[in-house]
C-alpha cells in the first residue's frame, strides 16, 4: 500500500508541474510535430549500438567488449601477472593444469554527445512540403536523444554555431526524455557556422570521451578541416558520427532557373549566413558546375570521415522521417 | 510645338502611364532574389559576376517599345491634340488663311534677356517676321505694331507679304505702352470672308488684357511669350523738382529708385548737374519695393540734372532719369494788348505765369501799327479792329465799342446776374456772386456764341467763333473799370481762364516714356520739328482752315499737333518753323525711361487665363481652325497593342528549361 500512495504523489506532482509549465509556456507545437507517439514507440526498440565501449560507469544497458569481473560469465584468458587470482578458475586448472582467468561482461552505460548545428544555414528549406534542415536536425537529435534516455545512457545536447551553445546534460534516464526534447523545441538559432572548430573544442573541454554525433549541413567545412577534427576527437578517444543534412534544393537547385521563364536574366543570391549577395547568370552551364563543386565536396567529406574512421551519414530532408530515417540510421549501425 | 494644339491637355496625365510600363519592364530585369544556405559553391559556378546594379535599364526590347508606344498614344489621344497651321497646311491647304499678329513694342520689351543677347522686341520681330514666312498664296496678314501708338501693316497676297516682313525687320522699338486692348479691338473688327483667322500675340507678357475684350474674339490668341518672365530691374521711376523753401533760387530734387526684381538689391544713385556731379547716395532696396531720394539745394541757374543709379540689369534704359529745370516751356504766351496800359485787365495778363504782352493803343491798332508776330492772344479793351482787320488769332474782347464785335440790340443798366454756365472752364474756381455792373450792351448772339454769364436782359460774358473756329473769342461785354469785378478774387482767376483757354498749350517739361503730346502751336508757325535724342528729326505740318476746309466749323483743337514718336527716352527739341523755314521759337522736353508699369519686367501670370477666354464661345471656329489626330492616335495604339500580343503569343509556345521546378523556399523572395 505504501508504495501505491507513493506512486499516486509521484503521479500528482507530475500532474501540478506539468499544469504550471503550461501555463508558462508558449504552445509546444512545434514539439508535438517532433516527435509522435508512433515515432517515439519505434525509438524504443532501438538501441545505440557503439562499435566501441568507451567508458564504463554505472549501471548501463549496453554489452561492452570489455571484459570484466560481473557474475555473468563472458569467456576465460590466460592468467599473466596483475589479474585478480579471485578471477582464476580453479577447475580448469585441475584439469589442464594451466592458469586461466574467468572473465565476466562488464554493462557499461554510453555517453552520447549530441552537437547539432544551429546556424543560419540550416534555417532553409527548398520546398515548403519538407521540414527545414534546423527542424529536421532537432528531430534526429532527438529520436537519438530519446533512445538513449531510455537505455540508460548519458546523454549531452550542445547546439552550435560559430561557438558551442549552453548544452542540456550530461542527463540519463528516462525522466529526462521530455526535458531533453523541451530542451531541443527551444533550442535557438545561432549566428556562424563553424562545425570543426565547435566539435574540437567540445571534444577538447570534455574529461571523458564518448560518443559524438555532429549533426550538420557541413556548409562551412571541406575535406581538409573536417579531417582535422575528426583527427583530433579520434585522438581522444571519441567515436565520431557525422550526420549531414542536406536538403534536396541544395543538390539540385534547378527551380532556380525558372526565373528564366519569368523573363528575368538573372538570379541575386543571398547567403543565408552573412547576407552575402552574389548575382548568376542563369545558365545550364552554371548549374552544372554548381552540382560538380557540391559533389566534389560530399565526396571529400566523405572520405574524411572514412581516414578518419568516423562514420558517415547522408539525411535527406526529403525523406519520410518515421520509416526512412530510422531505417538509414540503422542501416548506418548507428542504431541497432 | 507649332500648329499643334492640345484641346484636353489634362489628358497628358495618362502619359504617366509610360515610365510605369518601364518600371514594370526594370523589374523584369531586375533579379530575383534567392536566399541560399551558402554562397560557397555558387562562387565556385560563376565565378564572373555580371552588373551589379540592383535596378538597370531594361533592354530595348520589341515589347517595351510597342507598350509604351501604345501609352503615348493613348494618352496623346485622350489629350486630343488638333493640328493647325503648320502640320495642317501639311495636310491640306484648301482654305486661306488671315494671320493677324500682335507684336509688343512696349517699352519692356527693351530688356536685354531673350536667349541669343538679343532684346525682347527683336527676338519676338524675329518671330513674327517667322510667321509671316509660313504664309502662301491666298494668305493674308495684319501686324498690329502695339507702343507709343498703335501702328497697322497689311499685306494681302505674298508679294506684299514679304515685303512686310522686310519692312518689319527694319522698324525699331517704337517703346511706351501696349494697347492690348486697343488692339485686340481692332482685331475683332477684322473679319475677313472666307478665310481662316489665326491670332498671334507675340509679347513678353508684361501686358495686362481686359478678359471682357479677349472673350470677344472669334478665334483662340496664340501666345508666344520672349525674355526671361522673372527678370528683375531696377528703376528710376519718378524725378521731380520744386523750389527750395529755404534757399530762394535753389531747387530741391526729388527721385524715386524702384526695385522690380525678387532679390535685393544694392546700388548707387548718383546726380549729375549740369555735367558734374552732385550728389551720391548708396540705396538698399528689397524686393518689389521703392525708396524716395531727396536732393537739397540744387544751385541756381542749373539747367539739367541727369540721375542714374547704377545696376547691371536686363532694361538700362530705365536706369537714368533727366531733368530740364530752365525749360518748363519754351513757347512762352505772346500777347497783344490794345487799350490802356493802367487798366486793371492789363495788369491781371501781366501776372499769368509764361505770358509776354506787348501793348499799343487803340488808335495804333485802328492805323494797323501793329508789331511784328505773330501773337499767340489778342485782348482788345474798350476797342476793336475793323472787322476785315480781325487778327488770325484768339481774342478776348473787353467792353468792346458797340457793334464791333457783336450787334447790341439796346443797353442794361445796373443789370444783375441771373444766369450762369456751370461747371464751364472759364468759370473753374470764380464766383461771381455780388457781381456789380454800372451799364452793358445787349449782344444779339449768334449760334457760335456761348453765354458764360448773363444778366436778365442780355449776356455778360461769352464765348464765339464769330470768326471761325481758328479764332475763337471770349467776351466780356461790360467796362471793367464801371464795375466791382477787378476789385474781386475771382477777377485774376477769370482773365487766367480765359488766356489758358484761348492760348495754346505749352510744351511740358516732362513726358512719360510712350504718351503723346498734344499742343496748338503758334498761330505762325507751319511746321513743328521735333528732334529727338537719337537725332531724328520729324516735322509735323500745322494745317489751318484755309488749307482744309473741312475745318470749317470745327474747333481750334483742329490746329492742335500730336506727337506720339516718345518711345525713346532723352531729351527731345521742338522748334516751331514759320512757313519760310524760320525757327520761331524753341523748348525741350524730356522723356524718362523709368515707368511704375513698364519698367516691371516680369510676366503677367493671369494673361494666359486671359487669352484663354478668346474664342471659347466659338467651337464651330476653333474646329475649324484645328483638325483632331485622336482617331489616329487610336488606331496606332490599337496597331501596337495587337503586334505586342501576337509577340506575345507566340514567345509563350517556346519551350521552358526542362526539369526546373517551383522554388518555393522559405528563402525565396
Amino acid at each position: 500500500m505504501m508504495d501505491v500512495e507513493r506512486a499516486l504523489n509521484r503521479l500528482r506532482a507530475l500532474r501540478q508541474q506539468r499544469l504550471s509549465r503550461s501555463r508558462s509556456e508558449p504552445p509546444r507545437a512545434e514539439s508535438e510535430l517532433l516527435f509522435d507517439e508512433e515515432m517515439l514507440a519505434r525509438l524504443r526498440r532501438l538501441v545505440l549500438l557503439s562499435r566501441r565501449s568507451v567508458a564504463e560507469g554505472i549501471a548501463g544497458e549496453h554489452r561492452s567488449r570489455r571484459r570484466g569481473s560481473s557474475p555473468e560469465f563472458a569467456d576465460f584468458k590466460s592468467y599473466s601477472p596483475g589479474d585478480d587470482f579471485r578471477r582464476i578458475d580453479w577447475n580448469i586448472y585441475s584439469r589442464l593444469d594451466e592458469l586461466f582467468v574467468r572473465l565476466s561482461e562488464v554493462s557499461t552505460e554510453l555517453s552520447v554527445h549530441l552537437l547539432v548545428d544551429a546556424s543560419p544555414s540550416m534555417v532553409w528549406q527548398g520546398s515548403v512540403d519538407g521540414p527545414d534542415k534546423f527542424v529536421y536536425a532537432r528531430r534526429l537529435a532527438g529520436s537519438l536523444a530519446y533512445v538513449s534516455l531510455w537505455h540508460f545512457d548519458r546523454v549531452t545536447i550542445a547546439p552550435f554555431g560559430a561557438a558551442v551553445g549552453s548544452p542540456l546534460g550530461p542527463m540519463q534516464g528516462r525522466a529526462q526524455i521530455h526535458p531533453a526534447l523541451r530542451y531541443l523545441t527551444m533550442m535557438p538559432s545561432l549566428e556562424g557556422t563553424d562545425v570543426a572548430g565547435a566539435a574540437a573544442r567540445y571534444v577538447s573541454e570534455r574529461r571523458k570521451a564518448g560518443l559524438l554525433i555532429v549533426i550538420s549541413d557541413l556548409l562551412s567545412e571541406d575535406g581538409a578541416t573536417m579531417r582535422g577534427a575528426l583527427r583530433h576527437a579520434r585522438a581522444r578517444g571519441w567515436q565520431t558520427t557525422i550526420v549531414h543534412i542536406v536538403d534536396p534544393a541544395e543538390l539540385d537547385p534547378a527551380a532556380l532557373f525558372q526565373a528564366s521563364e519569368t523573363g528575368r536574366s538573372s538570379i541575386e543570391l543571398i547567403d543565408a549566413e552573412d547576407g552575402a549577395r552574389l548575382r548568376i547568370d542563369s545558365t545550364p552551364d552554371v548549374l552544372e558546375r554548381y552540382r560538380a563543386a557540391v559533389g566534389q565536396w560530399k565526396a571529400d567529406i566523405e572520405q574524411a570521415c572514412s581516414e578518419e574512421d568516423s562514420d558517415y551519414v547522408e539525411m535527406r530532408t526529403d525523406l519520410p522521417f518515421e520509416s526512412l530515417v530510422l531505417h538509414r540510421l540503422y542501416e548506418a549501425g548507428v542504431v541497432a | 510645338m507649332s500648329g499643334l494644339s492640345l484641346l484636353a491637355p489634362i489628358g497628358l496625365i495618362a502619359l504617366l502611364a509610360a515610365p510605369f510600363i518601364i518600371v514594370l519592364h526594370m523589374r523584369h530585369t531586375t533579379p530575383i532574389e534567392q536566399r541560399v544556405p551558402a554562397l560557397r559553391f555558387w562562387r565556385s559556378a560563376a565565378p564572373v559576376t555580371t552588373v551589379e546594379a540592383r535596378f538597370q535599364i531594361p533592354p530595348l526590347t520589341l515589347v517595351l517599345i510597342l507598350q509604351v508606344l501604345a501609352a503615348v498614344a493613348l494618352a496623346l489621344a485622350l489629350a486630343r491634340p488638333a493640328v493647325s497651321l503648320g502640320i495642317g497646311d501639311l495636310m491640306s491647304r484648301a482654305e486661306p488663311q488671315h494671320l493677324i499678329v500682335l507684336l509688343d513694342g512696349s517699352s519692356s520689351m527693351a530688356a536685354m534677356d531673350a536667349p541669343e543677347g538679343v532684346s525682347r522686341y527683336e527676338a519676338a520681330r524675329d518671330l513674327a517676321i517667322g510667321r509671316l514666312g509660313g504664309l502662301g498664296d491666298g494668305d493674308t496678314a495684319t501686324v498690329v505694331l502695339m507702343g507709343t501708338r498703335m501702328e497697322t501693316f497689311q499685306a494681302s497676297d505674298l508679294p506684299a507679304i514679304q515685303a512686310l516682313s522686310r519692312e518689319l525687320a527694319g522698324i525699331a522699338l517704337p517703346g511706351g505702352m501696349a494697347e492690348v486692348d486697343a488692339a485686340l479691338q481692332l482685331v475683332a473688327d477684322l473679319d475677313l470672308p472666307d478665310v481662316r483667322e489665326r491670332i498671334v500675340l507675340v509679347t513678353d507678357g508684361a501686358i495686362a488684357v481686359d478678359p471682357s475684350i479677349a472673350e470677344q474674339i472669334r478665334v483662340p490668341i496664340e501666345l508666344h511669350q520672349v525674355g526671361e518672365p522673372r527678370s528683375g530691374n531696377l528703376a528710376l521711376t519718378e524725378i521731380v523738382s520744386r523750389p527750395s523753401v529755404n534757399r530762394p533760387g535753389e531747387q530741391d530734387l526729388y527721385l524715386q529708385v524702384s526695385n522690380f526684381g525678387d532679390d535685393r538689391q544694392r546700388s548707387t544713385a548718383l546726380i549729375v548737374a549740369d555735367g558734374e556731379e552732385f550728389y551720391r547716395e548708396n540705396v538698399d532696396l528689397p524686393p518689389r519695393s521703392a525708396s524716395d531720394i531727396v536732393v537739397l539745394g540744387i544751385p541756381e541757374g542749373t539747367r539739367t540734372v541727369i540721375a542714374e543709379v547704377r545696376s547691371s540689369d536686363p532694361l538700362f534704359a530705365d536706369n537714368q532719369a533727366t531733368l530740364l529745370l530752365q525749360a518748363r516751356s519754351g513757347f512762352g504766351t505772346r500777347v497783344l494788348y490794345v487799350g490802356d496800359t493802367l487798366s486793371h485787365l492789363y495788369r491781371a495778363l501781366g501776372v499769368i505765369p509764361g505770358v509776354s504782352i506787348e501793348s499799343i493803343s487803340s488808335m495804333e491798332s485802328l492805323q494797323g501799327n501793329l508789331p511784328p508776330g505773330p501773337f499767340d492772344l489778342v485782348v482788345y479793351e474798350s476797342a476793336t479792329p475793323k472787322p476785315e482787320d480781325f487778327p488770325d488769332t484768339p481774342m478776348l474782347a473787353v467792353a468792346p465799342p458797340r457793334d464791333s464785335v457783336t450787334p447790341a440790340i439796346g443797353v442794361m443798366t445796373a443789370p444783375e446776374l441771373a444766369r450762369v454756365r456751370a461747371h464751364d472752364a472759364l468759370l473753374r474756381g470764380v464766383d461771381l456772386t455780388g457781381l456789380v455792373v454800372r451799364e452793358a450792351p445787349v449782344h444779339e448772339l449768334d449760334s457760335t456764341a456761348v453765354e458764360i454769364a448773363g444778366a436778365e436782359s442780355g449776356p455778360l460774358i461769352y464765348r464765339t467763333q464769330r470768326w471761325g473756329p481758328e479764332q475763337p473769342a471770349v467776351v466780356i461785354t461790360f467796362d471793367l473799370e464801371e464795375s466791382n469785378l477787378p476789385a474781386r478774387v475771382a477777377f485774376p482767376i477769370l482773365i487766367a481762364n480765359a488766356v489758358y483757354e484761348l492760348v495754346p498749350a505749352p510744351v511740358p517739361a516732362t513726358v512719360a516714356l510712350g504718351s503723346s503730346i498734344a499742343y496748338t502751336p503758334q498761330s505762325g508757325a507751319t511746321t513743328i520739328r521735333i528732334i529727338d535724342p537719337l537725332g531724328s528729326t520729324i516735322d509735323t505740318p500745322v494745317r489751318s482752315a484755309k488749307d482744309d476746309g473741312a475745318f470749317e466749323g470745327a474747333s481750334r483743337e483742329a490746329r492742335s499737333v500730336t506727337f506720339t514718336s516718345t518711345g525713346s527716352s532723352g531729351i527731345y527739341s521742338v522748334q516751331e518753323l514759320s512757313g519760310d523755314g524760320r525757327v520761331l521759337d524753341g523748348a525741350q522736353f524730356v522723356v524718362n525711361a523709368g515707368h511704375a508699369e513698364e519698367s516691371d519686367l516680369h510676366a503677367n501670370a493671369d494673361l494666359d487665363a486671359s487669352l484663354a477666354l478668346a474664342g471659347s464661345g466659338t467651337e464651330e471656329a476653333s474646329r475649324s481652325l484645328h483638325r483632331e489626330i485622336w482617331p489616329l492616335l487610336l488606331i496606332v495604339a490599337a496597331v501596337a497593342l495587337l503586334l505586342e500580343a501576337g509577340w506575345a503569343l507566340g514567345s509563350r509556345r517556346r519551350p521552358a528549361i526542362p526539369n526546373a521546378t517551383p522554388m518555393v523556399g522559405r528563402g525565396a523572395k
